[in-house]
């Protein structure tokens, strides 16, 4: 997928650092209570340079996990490391090198889009000498420019969206963490950052949070589902799909037969086929209706496949 | 049953005085599921909400089923259910309890009629098990649907939402396509996404906006069909993602 857009980016990429140290995020036994309950529970991962997915139902620990790895949580126990440096012992290293888009990112209505970057240039610590041209430079990746002299008042949720990925960029980030980044963002928007964080994982570990996850599964190079506090899976999507083969399933249904069947079954698409319902199911077992066929799974129908395990609610 | 069929003409609406949301909008809605779609900022919610008679155009003119938009409000509005891109919620009744409120609200005052109703809006969503829960303690998921079960309330023949996906995982947005598919079988659906995949899920019919003009009505294949020969790579078959990148990069 080529994207005509993205070719600005490029500049932003060249790291200032030498990078040829091993690039790694680290997560070894993560566990997150808040009071009685198990928001995540003993998640290790390591994510090497490249694009990452998070995803997984609302509700399943996705914000918990990124605001942890943020410095803005403390899990309960566990470490987290980025290229050997511990968040807990050196955090004001640790945190010199992430960029985090938080879920609910807020802006200062009285500034402008370059007002607010440059305060944020300068909470970051990013030397007055280039303060300004590295704003320009990431309000130009992030196409905010021309909206430069408007005050954040008057911009709309998508426009100061992409104000918080921009604040992400500046300080060059060796982990960017995002957190639903395409929320609000309309198509065109939405397939420009998608590109963007390609590109940008080419040199970075990227992790962003997603429930679209259709839409960024060509670029990313692993996906982390993340379920009942626990990531059910870990690995390249093919992977991910592989374990679901053999779990869908497509019938013809009349409306009667649809209305008797509808409770018990999980469906993952329904669509009217000449006044009949053609429905796509998802069961590990053959589900016992006359004429249905195993077909192969989307990335969906396996994410569905996948978190209605064990238990159907 | 009705069948609805919406005509929009010449349709305008200018805010304050220098914003001009919608321009001269002419297009027909008919049964079926039909998608908005366009940039933030195209005049989708604005659109929505005339249709669901919460503000006037400034111009032109809306009739649904030959009934005018305006003059006849009231007997449009039996016929609607909308869900706003914002729902409130009342948090400490339980969900059984705030569609009996709405009920109420659309004059069901008969109860035993009423009580049937809402719990066939309930069944509609899918909220069975957890109608005698408090709403506060309900997923994000749940009271999306239950936003469409109040809609549902008083058996509308036309259906209005505004990003009703937005913000839902991929099991709850499954969910709300499957309740879509299903209603857009006897009545008309009208509502508008970001997601690209919720139209290949659903809709019959699309439109798309931009800076308040419509660029595109027709089906999904058709706009799908816009990206062949525009230089878009396309893999087996064109997509209504590439159709529509196409739609757009052309209007520049």
């Amino acid at each position: 997928m080529q994207c005509i857009y993205v070719t600005c980016v490029m500049k932003l990429i060249t790291p200032k650092m030498d990078r040829r140290e091993k690039n790694m995020l680290v997560l070894d036994s993560i566990t997150k209570r808040f009071k009685k309950n198990t928001a995540l529970n003993m998640i290790s991962l390591s994510l090497p340079k490249g694009l990452h997915l998070l995803t997984g139902p609302n509700g399943a620990g996705k914000t918990t996990l990124l605001r942890i790895i943020a410095g803005i949580i403390a899990p309960t126990t566990g470490q987290v490391s980025l290229n050997g440096i511990s968040l807990f012992s050196d955090s004001v290293r640790f945190k010199a090198r992430i960029g985090y888009l938080p879920q609910k990112f807020g802006v200062y209505p009285e500034m402008t889009a370059q007002k607010f970057l440059r305060y944020f240039a300068d909470l970051k610590g990013i030397p007055a000498s280039v303060a300004a041209q590295k704003v320009e430079e990431v309000m130009d990746i992030a196409k905010i420019t021309s909206f430069h002299n408007k005050t954040l008042r008057d911009w709309t949720k998508g426009m100061r969206q992409k104000v918080g990925i921009a604040q992400g960029l500046l300080n060059d980030p060796e982990l960017l963490l995002m957190d639903e980044p395409l929320s609000g963002l309309d198509p065109q928007e939405r397939y420009y950052f998608c590109n963007l964080f390609s590109q940008l994982s080419s040199e970075r570990i990227v992790l962003l949070s997603t429930h679209i996850i259709e839409e960024l599964a060509a670029l990313a190079d692993s996906i982390m589902l993340l379920d009942k506090n626990k990531l059910q899976f870990k690995g390249p999507i093919p992977r991910m799909m592989d374990t679901a083969r053999g779990g869908v399933w497509l019938a013809t249904l009349s409306e009667g037969e649809w209305n008797n069947k509808k409770t018990e079954l999980i469906v993952s698409s329904l669509r009217d086929n000449n006044g009949l319902y053609e429905v796509r199911i998802i069961s590990a077992v053959r589900p016992e209706i006359t004429g249905v066929c195993s077909v192969e799974p989307t990335l969906e129908d396996t994410y569905i496949y996948l978190v209605s395990k064990d238990d159907s609610e | 049953m009705v069948l609805m069929m919406i005509e929009i003409k010449s349709l305008r609406k200018r805010y304050n005085d220098n914003c001009i949301a919608l321009k001269e909008i002419t297009c027909s809605i008919g049964a079926g599921v039909f998608g908005l779609l366009g940039e933030n900022g195209a005049g989708k919610s604005t659109l929505l909400k005339i249709l669901a008679t919460v503000i006037e155009p400034t111009g032109g003119q809306v009739t649904v089923n030959r009934l005018d938009l305006y003059s006849d409000k009231a007997a449009i509005r039996n016929q609607l259910g909308y869900l706003p891109q914002e729902f409130g919620f009342y948090s400490r009744l339980t969900g059984f309890e705030m569609l009996e409120y709405f009920a109420v609200l659309k004059g069901l005052t008969n109860r035993q009629a009423r009580k049937t109703q809402v719990n066939e809006a309930i069944e509609q969503v899918n909220l069975g098990a957890v109608k005698d829960r408090r709403i506060s303690a309900y997923s994000y998921g749940m009271k999306q649907r239950l936003g469409i079960a109040q809609a549902l309330l008083g058996n509308p023949q036309l259906l209005i939402m505004d990003e009703p996906t937005a913000g839902l995982d991929p099991v709850e947005r499954n969910n709300i396509h499957n309740i879509i598919s299903e209603l857009g079988r006897s009545i008309t659906i009208v509502y508008s996404t970001h997601i690209l995949a919720d139209i290949e899920a659903c809709c019959s019919e699309l439109a798309v906006l931009r800076q308040g003009s419509l660029v595109f009505t027709g089906k999904p294949n058709e706009l799908a069909a816009l990206a062949t020969g525009m230089g878009w790579q396309i893999k087996d078959t064109a997509s209504v993602k590439d159709g529509y990148m196409s739609l757009m990069e052309a209007a520049r």
